[in-house]
C-alpha cells in the first residue's frame, strides 16, 4: 500500500509543479497556503508519533485522564499542578515538538532551540527516565 | 451603490458629484473597504468607503464590533491630539440599506508589512518606526476619557483577566501554556499605568507608512478604555514582528518606542508592564487563534486560511514560554 508520506509529497509535487505555476493573485496565495499545509503534514506524520509518547509521558508523570493537553489545562487553572520546573520543562518540550510539526520556520522556534538546547532532540523515553528521578 | 454614495457626499460636502471607478480593496467576513474617485466638475479626488454590509458575525466569542459612527468620533478625537489619521467626510444612513459606512479621505502611504521590511525606499521610516509608535500611541493616549463614544468596552484588570479566562473555558482549554500564562498574569498586581483610550490593534499592518513618517493610524474597530501600557505591549508582541528581530514591528527597541512616548507628555509606563503586556498580547493572539479556528469549525467563515490558523496556536506558547522565563 501506498504510505502516507509519498501521497502528500505526489499532491505537494501536484500543486507546486502543474497547478501553481498556471496561477495569478488570490488562488496563487491560497495555493501557497496549501502546498505550506501538506508539508505540515508531513512533518506531523514523521513527528506525531513523538508527540503522541510525550503526551502519553505527560499524562502518566501529572496523573492525568482523557484529553492530556486539555486535562492538563483544567488542572493548572484549577490549582492541582504544581507550576514547578518538572512541568515548565515538560511543556518547553511539548510546545518545541509541537512547532517543529506547525511551523519550525518560525522566529520563536529558532530562538528556544538556541535558549533550550538540551531540550531539543530529546524525546519519548529519554523525556520519561529524567521526569521520573 | 454609486448613486447612494454620491447623495451622501453631496449632502455632506454641499457640491454635487459622481462616485465611481469602485475598486475593493480588502475586506473579511465583517468589513469590506474600497476605493473609489469622487469627482465634481474636472476636480476629481480618491476617496475610501469603509463598509459593513451585514450586522457581521454575531457569535459569542466575538467581541461586539464597535458601531461606525463611534468609530468616526474615535478618529476626529485621535486627529484633534494630533494623530495622523483619515478624515471621516460623511456616513451612511440607515435608509440607504448599505449598511453601516463611512466614507474618509484616502491618504498615501503603504500598510504591507512586507514592503515596509524590505524596500529601500522605506529605510527611514523603518529607523524611525519605534520612535514613532510611541509617539502615536501617547497622543491616542492623551484623549481624554470622558469625551468618549459610549459603548467602549472598559474592563477593570480582574475582569479582563476573568473573560479571557472564560474565553478560554469555552474554547474547550486546548492549551496548558495558555493557562501558565493566564495564571501569571492572575498572580501580578493591577497594572501601574493610566487607565486611556487604546487603540487595540496598533500594529505594523493597520499602520500607513510614508517614506519618512507615519501617514495614519488605521482599523481601530478594537479599540477600548484600558491601560496605556497595553498598546505598548501590543506593538512588541512577536506575531507582529514579520521576521524581523526587533521588538517594535520588527524594526525598532524598547528604548525608541518608550522614547517616543514620552517625549509628548513626559511620562511613559516602566519596561517591566510593557513586557506584561507583550505576554497578555501573546496570549490574546492565541485566543484570536482559537477564535478563528471556531468559527471556520460552525462553518461561519469557511477557507484555507481560517482552517489553518489553528496550528498558528503553537506560535503563541512559544512566545509565551520564552516571555515567561524573561519575567520570572
Amino acid at each position: 500500500m501506498t504510505s502516507r508520506e509519498v501521497l502528500l509529497q505526489a499532491l505537494n509535487d501536484f500543486l507546486t509543479k502543474d497547478v501553481q505555476p498556471q496561477l495569478s493573485g488570490a488562488s496563487a496565495y491560497k495555493t501557497r497556503i496549501a502546498r505550506n499545509l501538506i508539508n505540515l503534514l508531513l512533518r506531523e506524520v514523521s513527528l506525531g508519533d513523538s508527540l503522541a509518547a510525550l503526551d502519553a509521558i505527560g499524562a502518566e508523570t501529572f496523573a492525568l485522564e482523557g484529553d492530556f493537553s486539555e486535562s492538563l489545562s483544567v488542572a493548572l487553572r484549577d490549582g492541582q499542578v504544581l507550576e514547578d520546573e518538572a512541568l515548565i520543562t515538560f511543556l518547553r518540550r511539548r510546545t518545541l515538538l509541537q512547532m517543529a510539526i506547525d511551523n519550525p520556520r518560525y522566529s520563536g522556534f529558532r530562538e528556544a532551540c538556541a535558549r533550550w538546547p538540551d531540550l531539543v532532540g530529546k524525546l519519548g523515553e529519554e523525556l520519561g527516565e529524567e521526569l521520573g528521578e | 451603490m454609486e448613486s447612494v454614495i454620491s447623495q451622501r457626499l453631496a449632502a455632506a460636502l454641499g457640491e454635487e458629484g459622481d462616485a465611481t471607478d469602485f475598486r475593493r480593496l480588502s475586506g473579511g467576513a465583517n468589513m469590506e473597504t474600497w476605493a473609489f474617485r469622487w469627482s465634481v466638475g474636472d476636480r476629481t479626488q480618491p476617496l475610501i468607503l469603509r463598509r459593513r454590509p451585514g450586522s457581521g458575525i454575531d457569535h459569542p466569542f466575538l467581541p461586539k464590533a464597535l458601531p461606525l459612527d463611534a468609530e468616526a468620533q474615535l478618529l476626529s478625537l485621535a486627529q484633534q491630539e494630533g494623530v495622523a489619521v483619515p478624515t471621516v467626510l460623511a456616513s451612511l444612513q440607515p435608509e440607504d440599506a448599505l449598511g453601516e459606512g463611512l466614507i474618509m479621505t484616502l491618504l498615501e502611504g503603504e500598510a504591507l508589512p512586507q514592503r515596509i521590511m524590505r524596500e529601500d525606499r522605506f529605510a527611514k521610516a523603518r529607523e524611525r518606526f519605534a520612535f514613532q509608535c510611541g509617539e502615536s500611541l501617547a497622543r491616542i493616549h492623551t484623549v481624554d476619557p470622558s469625551d468618549l463614544p459610549g459603548g467602549l468596552r472598559d474592563l477593570s484588570w480582574s475582569e479582563d483577566l476573568q473573560r479571557l479566562q472564560s474565553l478560554c473555558d469555552q474554547f474547550g482549554n486546548p492549551s496548558p501554556v495558555h493557562q501558565l500564562a493566564l495564571n501569571w498574569l492572575q498572580r501580578q498586581p493591577e497594572p501601574q499605568s493610566r487607565r486611556v483610550l487604546c487603540h487595540g490593534d496598533f500594529r505594523m499592518g493597520n499602520l500607513l507608512l510614508s517614506e519618512d513618517s507615519f501617514a495614519a493610524v488605521l482599523d481601530w474597530e478594537l479599540a477600548h478604555v484600558g491601560y496605556a501600557g497595553e498598546d505598548l505591549g501590543y506593538v512588541c508582541a512577536a506575531v507582529w514582528r514579520f521576521g524581523g528581530r526587533a521588538p517594535v514591528g520588527g524594526l525598532g527597541s524598547y528604548r525608541q518606542l518608550l522614547d517616543g512616548y514620552r517625549s509628548v507628555n513626559g511620562i511613559a509606563p516602566d519596561l517591566d508592564e510593557v513586557l506584561l503586556w507583550e505576554l497578555y498580547a501573546a496570549l490574546g493572539w492565541g485566543i484570536v487563534c482559537l477564535t478563528m479556528l471556531e468559527l471556520h469549525e460552525s462553518g461561519e467563515d469557511p477557507g484555507l486560511e481560517r482552517a489553518a490558523v489553528g496550528r498558528r496556536l503553537s506560535e503563541s506558547e512559544m512566545d509565551i514560554l520564552l516571555l515567561l522565563e524573561r519575567l520570572s
